[in-house]
Formats: C-alpha cells, structure tokens, sequence
C-alpha cells in the first residue's frame, strides 16, 4: 500500500539512547512535534522502542468507559485501564498509551491557536514520558537551570511558577536545562540531568516577562510558546550533576524565602508528583533513580516572592549554603 | 490479634523502601501514601523478614540501641501495630 505510507510522515528520534518513532498524517502535527524534539532528531536510532501515532482523524474507538479516573484538572483528565492510559485535553484531543507495547496514539481535534503546545504539552508529553520509564530513562516534571556543572531543580505541578522561576534565573545568568521536563541519567550509580531545551511555555501572567514581544494574552490553562535562543537565553549543552532541588510555592509577597528540608521529605514530594502512571514493573527502579537523585542534592522549599532580585539572592544563597 | 511469639510477621510484598541518607521511605504504591522511619522504627521495619517473630524484632532493637528487653518488646509491639493497621506488614500464624 505504497500510497498509504507516503500519506504518513514519519520521524526518528534519540532520547538519550531510546529510539523513538512518530508517525503523523499532517504537516501540522508533524511540525509541532519536530519542534518540540528537535533536540532528539536522528536519521537512524539504534531500535525504535517507542512508537506513537498522531492522527487528525476523529477517533473511531472510544477509551474503556471503566477506566479509573487518575487526574482531573477540568481542562486535562488523565485514566487508566490495565495497561492503558488514556487522556484528554479540552480543545486539543486525546491520547492513549500502551504501557505493554511502548506504543501511544494520539487524535488531535483542535487546531485553535495553541494547538502546538497543546499537542505537545498535554498529549504528547505526558504519554512519551510514562512510556519512557517503562525503557528506564525516567523524568520530572520541573524547572531547571544550571551554572558551574550544577543543577538547580525546581519541581512542582503545571501553573505553579515553573516559567517565573525559569526566567528569573535565566536573565539572571543562569544556563536553561529546561524549563518543564528533567531527564535522570544514571551513569555509574549516580544521576546526572541531561538538558531538554525546548520552547518554553508562557502562561498569562509569565507573558510580562517579553512585553518588548508584545504576546497576545492567553486565557487561564493556555500557554504561548517562546524559544530560549530568541530570547538571549543560554542553554545547557552537557550533562551535569544535581546540586539543589527546592518545591517553590508562589507567595504573593514581595520577597522569596527558603528552608532546608530533610532528604525524606524531599523523596516523598518527589515521588507524589512523578509516580503518575508509573509502570508497576518498573516503579522500585523509579524509586531507586529519585532516591539517588535526592541523596546527592541538597533539598530546600522556597516560598517565591514577587520581587525578581529577592528570588535571585534566595537561589544564590542556597547555592553557598549547599 | 496482637503481635505475639505465635504469630509470625512479613513485609507487604507492595511495598518499596528505599534508604536515603539513613532514613527509611516506604511507598505503598496502591495508595501513594509515603512513609519516613527512622531511629527504632527503621531498626524495626529492617528486622522484618518473611517469618519474623516478636523475639526476632526485639533481638533487632536490642541489639542496635541500649534499651532494657521489656521496654523494646512494648516499643516494638506498638510499632509493628501500627505497621499492621496501614498495611505495611502483614501478620500470620506460626507455621
């Protein structure tokens, strides 16, 4: 079916030594998704291990109605159902996971104007990464910078101050790992994070961050997506080793402040954010890489202020602390 | 049913620990629930075996802290309850 092929274009990636194939049957999702694993574009993986599907037709079979509900956000839902997984984003589409094939399809039913981060931020991204733990490269979802060879983490759950604390940091001479996603590389019993400089995804009210830029406003659940590089950020280009996780929680007053926190602690948190749809299989494993992970950092929680130069002086002063 | 010496506990298969800087996590993945040990608790959670008996569990404390027998015993005993009561240990008769 020689003309069926040609109507699918399909991508090859490397992340991190897992090849990863995606099929797409249209220049717009073929085009967000190259953008979004531009860092990851390969002529030839080793072996394709995951494969996922993208497709703008409607979906002719509908997710098991007894799956059990994970997550529920209004806007973005999240299922499972034996080894399936399934999603929906409001406006975007929905997606679905095999855990046992290493394989997600995704329909995407909205070509609104933030198709492209909806697409790769709320279908494809959390697919991808749960189908990664089951190859062993495990992620978080958290904020990253780096300077000197060490990393500065920053975990928390969407709309709660990644991209605030990002560019703070960035314009404040910090180099950008990535501002949602960091990839746990184990190499000779520790962990090093390895960059993932993608688009960084711009809620309202980061929006002021560019006003040289003059983005339309978003609405609430919705991002606009801006490239570092345009931007004057640097990027990290090397694997470098975890040096302070700190779980920020936006405060509303003028100055950020921070304590430490005790490994355990910081192991808990970490896990009640990233455990979402971990493969049974694979979970002791995931334990495993946080609690590495966690045992060579220094841990903080960080009350984030209103005031750029406050959180800067906050993050340096744990750094000569940790 | 109490922890007796008739009695014999195990850790629940579920469950994952993992030592970090000295101190236990549990994770019971079925729930989320996470769980830090420390001190005594650790020394308890890390004599349970497949067929552990109270004596086994004191044996453990006492041999790691300076506490008279019987105040390990009802140490251990209260503990080893509550690791029962959230399903991080499951208890069954002597074989």
């Amino acid at each position: 079916m020689l003309s069926t092929v040609l109507e699918h274009q399909i991508q090859l990636f490397d992340v991190y030594g897992v090849g990863v194939m995606v099929t797409t049957d249209d220049d717009r999702p073929y085009r967000a998704i190259e953008s979004f694993l531009e860092p990851f574009v390969t002529e030839q993986p080793a072996r394709s291990e995951l494969a996922f599907d993208i497709s703008t037709s409607p979906r002719a079979q509908q997710p098991d109605p007894d799956a059990q509900e994970v997550w529920d956000a209004g806007y973005f839902r999240m299922s499972k159902s034996g080894s399936r997984r399934y999603l929906a984003a409001k406006g975007y589409g929905t997606g679905e996971a095999d855990l046992d094939t290493g394989s997600g399809r995704i329909w995407v039913e909205g070509w609104g104007e933030n198709y492209q981060w909806g697409l790769t931020r709320l279908l494809f991204l959390p697919m991808w990464a749960m189908l990664l733990k089951t190859t062993g490269r495990f992620t978080i979802h958290a904020a990253g910078v780096a300077r000197d060879g060490r990393a500065l983490l920053f975990p928390v759950r969407s709309g709660g101050g990644k991209s605030t604390l990002t560019l703070n940091l960035a314009k404040a001479g910090y180099d950008l790992l990535s501002d949602d996603t960091q990839f746990l590389i184990p190499e000779e019993g520790r962990i090093k994070i390895a960059p993932f400089t993608e688009q960084i995804a711009l809620r309202k009210g980061s929006l002021t961050f560019f006003p040289e830029h003059g983005h339309k406003p978003v609405g609430e659940g919705h991002r606009v997506l801006v490239d570092p590089a345009e931007e004057g950020i640097n990027v990290v280009s090397a694997r470098v080793e975890p040096g302070i996780i700190a779980f920020p929680q936006l405060t509303g007053k003028p100055e950020s402040v921070y304590e430490p926190i005790s490994s355990a602690e910081a192991l808990q948190r970490l896990i009640l954010s990233s455990f979402f749809f971990t493969d049974q299989a694979v979970l002791d494993d995931h334990l495993q890489v946080l609690s590495t992970l966690v045992a060579q950092s220094s841990c903080y929680r960080v009350g984030v202020g209103t005031r750029s130069e406050s959180l800067v002086e906050c993050v340096q002063r744990m750094e000569s602390e940790s | 049913m109490t922890q007796t010496n008739e009695t014999t506990l195990r850790r629940s298969a579920e469950i994952l620990t993992s030592d970090i800087n000295g101190e236990l996590v549990l994770l019971n993945p079925e729930t989320g629930d996470c769980y830090s040990l420390t001190g005594v608790g650790a020394t308890v959670w890390q004599a349970i075996g497949d067929a552990t008996t109270l004596d086994d569990v004191v044996a453990g404390v006492c041999e790691r802290f300076d506490v008279e027998p019987e105040r390990a015993r009802e140490d251990a005993q209260r503990f080893v309850e509550q690791l029962v009561g959230e399903g991080l240990a499951v208890r069954e008769p002597l074989a």
